[in-house]
């Protein structure tokens, strides 16, 4: 494997995946802080499942780690316990799509600390076109909100960015293990069961295995096989990203979002380019 | 004065695709080293005596990949003989059987010249003799021969499963990443075609989902005709206008066949009609002064002291594909046109 796939593990077997970065993973302070003593150097980053109550553990960690805390909105006002982890670490919130959205996002950057929607944990997608609205719209909220932010200047910039590089599934470049030291690329995929390897010393991955061959030709598939996705006017935002574990995916709500990205990014285009002609 | 010349060089009209709407006759075979070199000095001979004078050679087929990479490695040093004028090569494929070897013998010769190529994504019309999946193998091809940092120019033909289909396939081209896309109407196939036609007020509907595709699009795909045609609406004096322009008919075009033939038009050659020299055994010069070289103005003055003389969409259409319609004929998607041009100007 290449040095610079990085591997996702739960913290309690961090140790036993050879491999040169790691995220670890847990919902558990003194857990993280175990692994953190086992492999010390090779950790790029950690991802928390909520703020544990014992999150003051976390404070001997180096200082300016990446660290995720993944988040259900209803459970966005814990940020403001916690804020401390915003000045000491590379501190984001992944925030679970789910009913509440816009206030948890709303609450989250009211502190400061950006958020990532968690495009893993779709359940209700009805909030996603008033937070983006928020994101755009309110001078309150001055830290990015992703997909939005990224997708939103990668327009802007005539250069689109997709959801698919945003949520990378690539398995030269991301790996995810499991409990059971199963290897596959991203948590929705462990979810739905579907694997291409496992760890033995490092990950042992199947180039043959189905999963990975998807992976590789996602794109090519989609081309060739007639899919919605490769006439949608979004593809650019999308790549094909909220279909791929489930085919029959309702995008109803992200493509609403992604033409509203697409044409406020040409609006404010145009506006500069104005601007700019007024100065001249 | 300085002309534009289209030399078309088919060296075969063979084909590994078995397209059920393709016009091109597949008969003969492939064209030889005599023919080739003929045709490489009889055009070093004209660009000699006419050095201002511009060249575009379309390789063209049937399948022109099918010579493989050793006869566009004979084809690049040929080249020698005419690098010192103004011509550009560009390739007309299906992709289907590039390799990388090939890719890069095109490389070199095409340099920033295109390919055009075709692929259907929402019918199955388009089939591999090989029964190898048409889809499949184009996309390997393209993203070959995009990888070699070709421009890659789609080629759409539009049929009567494509009328309501239009933004589907706009965005389709868009997505898939190709440079631009050119519509063209599905004429007379060569061989029966149980698949389902397109008929003139069809064509005009097809036209204007694609174009309101395109418009929302704020054109970022370049569409032909529509680049022509809003070309032309800004700059009427532009030297270029009307819808043979917009798909390159320029005039003189040299059709080559494999064997040696020249015709004044690609779709006369396919169909083997209407052959005005042979350059194994005329000089360039002598087929380009023939009065049959010069016949689609000839068509266009005709038209437009007849049917078509009083029409307010002369200037975006003149008369459409003269080999599909006839000398004598307008084009038979004239009602199209219209319905298109209208609903537009509205």
């Amino acid at each position: 494997m290449s040095d610079r796939v990085v591997v996702s593990v739960p913290a309690s077997v961090a140790r036993d995946v050879d491999a040169e970065a790691l995220i670890i993973r847990s919902g558990r302070s003194e857990e993280i802080v175990g692994a953190y003593r086992d492999v010390g150097a090779r950790v790029h980053g950690i991802e928390l499942s909520g703020f544990p109550a014992d999150a003051l553990k976390l404070a001997g960690l180096p200082s300016d780690l990446p660290v995720v805390i993944k988040l259900h909105p209803r459970d966005a006002a814990a940020v403001y316990a916690n804020t401390w982890m915003a000045d000491r670490f590379s501190l984001s919130v992944l925030m679970d799509v789910d009913q509440g959205l816009l206030q948890g996002v709303t609450i989250v950057t009211s502190a400061a600390v950006p958020v990532i929607l968690n495009l893993e944990e779709i359940h209700d997608a009805s909030e996603l076109m008033s937070a983006l609205r928020y994101y755009l719209h309110d001078r309150r909220c001055r830290v990015p909100v992703e997909f939005f932010h990224s997708a939103f200047i990668g327009c802007l910039r005539g250069a689109p960015v997709s959801l698919l590089q945003l949520y990378p599934e690539s398995p030269g470049m991301n790996l995810y293990v499991d409990q059971a030291l199963r290897v596959t690329a991203s948590e929705r995929l462990a979810r739905a069961g579907r694997f291409f390897g496992h760890v033995c010393g490092g990950a042992q991955v199947d180039t043959s295995a189905r999963l990975w061959t998807d992976l590789i030709d996602h794109k090519k598939n989609l081309f060739v096989s007639g899919s919605q996705c490769a006439s949608c006017e979004a593809f650019h935002l999308c790549d094909g990203y909220l279909r791929f574990v489930d085919s029959g995916f309702n995008c109803e709500p992200f493509l609403e979002v992604f033409l509203e990205i697409k044409a406020k990014a040409r609006e404010m285009a145009q506006d500069l380019s104005e601007a700019g002609d007024r100065e001249e | 004065m300085a002309k534009n010349i289209e030399f078309v060089i088919k060296p075969t009209l063979r084909c590994n695709g078995a397209c059920s709407y393709c016009n091109v006759a597949e008969t003969g075979s492939f064209m030889g080293k005599p023919v080739i070199e003929a045709t490489f000095r009889s055009l070093a001979e004209y660009l000699g005596r006419n050095p201002l004078d511009e060249v575009t050679i379309l390789w063209h087929g049937g399948e022109p990949t099918l010579m493989g990479e050793f006869f566009f490695q004979e084809v690049l040093g040929l080249q020698a003989l005419i690098s010192d004028h103004r011509v550009e090569h560009v390739m007309q494929s299906n992709l289907t059987c590039m390799t990388p070897a090939l890719a890069d013998t095109l490389c070199e010769l095409l340099k920033g010249g295109g390919i055009g190529t075709s692929v259907d994504p929402f019918s199955d019309y388009r089939r591999l003799k090989s029964g190898e999946p048409y889809p499949e193998r184009w996309y390997e091809g393209f993203e070959l021969v995009r990888s070699r940092g070709f421009r890659v120019g789609m080629v759409y033909v539009v049929h009567g499963e494509s009328v309501g289909l239009g933004k589907s396939i706009y965005h389709y081209f868009k997505n898939v990443g190709v440079d631009s896309l050119t519509l063209i109407p599905l004429e007379e196939p060569a061989r029966e075609f149980e698949g389902a036609r397109l008929d003139a007020p069809s064509w005009g509907k097809f036209l204007l989902e694609i174009y309101r595709a395109w418009e929302e699009d704020r054109a970022m795909l370049p569409v032909e005709p529509f680049v022509t045609w809003a070309h032309f609406a800004h700059d009427k004096d532009s030297p270029r206008c009307g819808f043979p322009e917009g798909l390159h008919c320029c005039e003189p075009t040299v059709a080559v066949a494999p064997t040696g033939d020249v015709y004044p038009c690609v779709r006369l050659l396919d169909v083997g009609s209407g052959a005005i020299g042979n350059l194994v055994v005329d000089s360039l010069e002598k087929i380009l002064t023939r009065p049959d070289a010069l016949w689609r103005s000839q068509r266009r003055d005709l038209l437009r002291q007849g049917e078509c003389a009083s029409c307010r969409w002369w200037d975006l259409c003149a008369g459409g594909c003269a080999a599909a319609c006839g000398f004598g004929r307008k084009t038979v998607w004239c009602e199209g046109y219209r319905l298109f041009f209208e609903a537009v100007n509205e």
